[in-house]
């Protein structure tokens, strides 16, 4: 009896220790596009444009071709766009916006998003929508924006061409982007590890998931 | 008389205390799956289903192949979606499709599911033989593949219906697919119970069992078919019965019998259909986008051969819970009588049991509230 207990227990714990539960691996690519909107020296709002990758394209627009002429139009679509950006809250909308150096708080750094659509281009879906930044971020201290997700079921990277904008910028700025790390097989299966929805990987992780970190910065002087 | 007594009060106090021992350690275990396990899996766009969590490793060898994989699936992925559009103008492209549909679900599978755990576990119980374990894991990922040919076949090809209400059907099936695990959870238990209380009854006759017992055994088998003869595997984890304190040739105590019970015909069912139902959602997208692409029997066929990649890759697995049972279940046979054998084999059953049922509850939990 006590030997059978004991080879239980060893069985039980020696499968499970080596192991955590985890989430797995990006079924999602979305190239960002995004502009910051000023306000004198404060950067009030963030204009995104993500451009989904065709096949997740064709199954969330599956179905949403009402009058079937092959086009889906601005109304065919606000459905999907409705349901995209309420999900998405829950995510943070995969977006975080400080000053250079500023001390991480758990404040609400977006409000609602504004003026979500969606349209397509080629078979490819795009959403825009507008996020008013809560904080108070001076673009003068150096303004960051992060994209990305510490869960990587979305892979998000910046385009060739064009991925930052700067509207209503008075003064003159400087936009450098740094575009995340190739990922390597020990960050990928440590990222695995990050349950799905929790938005704040545990510490020991932070500092590899911000190397993964879609970035933007803004300087103006 | 009095000896026999205080022994048996002894094996008591030792039951007892095993059993405390037992609840302890298993009120840790659950805890420890509760904290992991109690996400809800929400869609970051409100359509198609994140994969569920599962183990995965982090250290070791393992987890660098493991690692290496998760890295390498963007790629297959992305040359996947190529490969369909590719089939459009090029027939010889399907060669291509299917090759990294294949690989795809070879790859996909090491990484985490509920299937794999769902399946070791309850192949490490119910102790079934390699071939039993192999044919589950390849019928679990065809189920899995006509799961999501069905429901991209009747929801969206016939239907039109939107990538909302297809991703609620799934989440549906997700919550059937959970819901079978603590059926095959509470199964596994009764199981185990009804082996608990043979053994129990029989601790005190198993030395003199007649023979006439035996005999009607053999018979059971007959009617049973439970392929003792051709599996290798089978007969020798049961060889101690043949040296036996009884001298009537083959023998089997019911508690085995129960206990192997389990591997039958329901059992495998209940535990193919719990892997099965949840389809995966990269073969949803593929088969979205084959449609939407106008070639859904590439999508098809795509879908068949990464459940073929999965399937293999998870019957590897089966087969090292098989053997990992074979393994310990000749361990205990080499210095151990037929009864440590028989609670042996109905603990095992047992926390089995607990654990399938409580990974599914949680799980089940976790997506309805």
């Amino acid at each position: 009896m006590r030997l059978n207990l004991l080879s239980l227990v060893t069985f039980v714990v020696g499968c499970c220790l080596p192991f955590s539960l985890a989430q797995a691996h990006p079924h999602v690519w979305v190239s960002v596009k995004t502009e910051l909107v000023m306000t004198g020296d404060k950067v009030t709002a963030v204009n995104h444009s993500w451009t989904f990758d065709e096949a997740f394209s064709a199954f969330a627009s599956q179905g949403l071709d009402e009058d079937d002429d092959g086009v889906l139009s601005r109304e065919e679509l606000q459905p999907l766009a409705e349901v995209n950006v309420e999900s998405l809250a829950e995510f943070g909308y995969f977006s975080d916006i400080y000053e250079q150096g500023a001390p991480d708080t758990t404040d609400a750094v977006f409000g609602d998003p504004r003026d979500y659509w969606l349209s397509s281009e080629n078979g490819f879906l795009i959403l825009h929508f507008t996020l008013p930044v809560l904080s108070d971020v001076d673009a003068r201290q150096e303004a960051v924006l992060d994209v990305y997700d510490p869960t990587y079921f979305v892979d998000f990277s910046f385009p060739e061409k064009d991925p930052v904008s700067v509207r209503n910028s008075g003064q003159s700025c400087d936009v450098r982007l740094i575009k995340p790390a190739e990922l390597d097989a020990e960050t990928a299966s440590l990222l695995a590890t990050v349950p799905q929805g929790q938005r704040e990987p545990p510490g020991y992780l932070m500092k590899i998931t911000s190397t993964l970190a879609n970035q933007v910065i803004l300087k103006c002087e | 008389m009095r000896i026999g007594f205080q022994s048996e009060s002894l094996f008591r106090s030792l039951l007892l205390k095993g059993a405390a021992l037992f609840v302890v350690f298993l009120v840790f275990f659950l805890s420890f799956c509760v904290v992991h396990e109690a996400q809800a899996t929400t869609s970051p766009f409100g359509v198609a289903l994140p994969d569920t969590t599962g183990p995965i490793a982090t250290e070791g060898v393992w987890g660098q192949i493991q690692g290496y994989v998760i890295a390498r699936q963007s790629e297959f992925y992305l040359a996947l979606k190529d490969a369909v559009k590719l089939v459009k103008t090029s027939h010889t492209a399907l060669l291509l499709l299917l090759g990294l549909s294949f690989g795809y679900g070879l790859f996909h599978a090491v990484g985490p599911g509920h299937g794999k755990v769902i399946l070791t576990t309850y192949l490490f119980a119910s102790g079934a033989s390699a071939r039993k374990g192999a044919v589950m894991a390849l019928l679990g990922a065809a189920v899995q593949a006509s799961v999501a040919v069905l429901l991209i076949g009747i929801a969206a090809v016939i239907l039109n219906m939107t990538a909302m209400v297809i991703t609620q059907t799934a989440q549906l099936l997700e919550l059937a697919s959970y819901s079978l695990f603590v059926i095959l959870g509470i199964w596994l238990l009764m199981r185990a119970w009804r082996a608990f209380k043979l053994a129990w009854a029989s601790r005190s006759h198993t030395h003199e069992e007649s023979c006439p017992l035996h005999s009607d055994h053999e018979d059971s088998h007959k009617h049973l078919d439970h392929g003792h003869a051709h599996d290798h595997a089978h007969s020798h984890a049961h060889s101690h019965d043949l040296q036996g304190e009884c001298s009537c040739g083959h023998s089997h105590s019911p508690t085995l019998e129960v206990i192997e019970s389990a591997n039958g015909f329901r059992g495998m069912a209940l535990a193919i259909f719990s892997m099965g139902l949840r389809p995966c959602s990269g073969a949803l997208i593929v088969l979205v986008f084959a449609l939407s692409q106008k070639v859904f029997w590439a999508g098809v066929l795509a879908s068949y051969a990464m459940g073929l990649g999965t399937g293999l890759t998870v019957a590897l697995l089966a087969l090292m819970a098989v053997y990992a049972r074979s393994f310990s279940q000749m361990i205990v046979d080499r210095g151990f009588s037929n009864r440590v054998l028989d609670w042996f084999g109905a603990s095992v059953l047992f926390v089995a049991g607990l654990v399938v049922f409580a990974f599914g509850g949680v799980l089940l939990l976790a997506n309805l509230l």
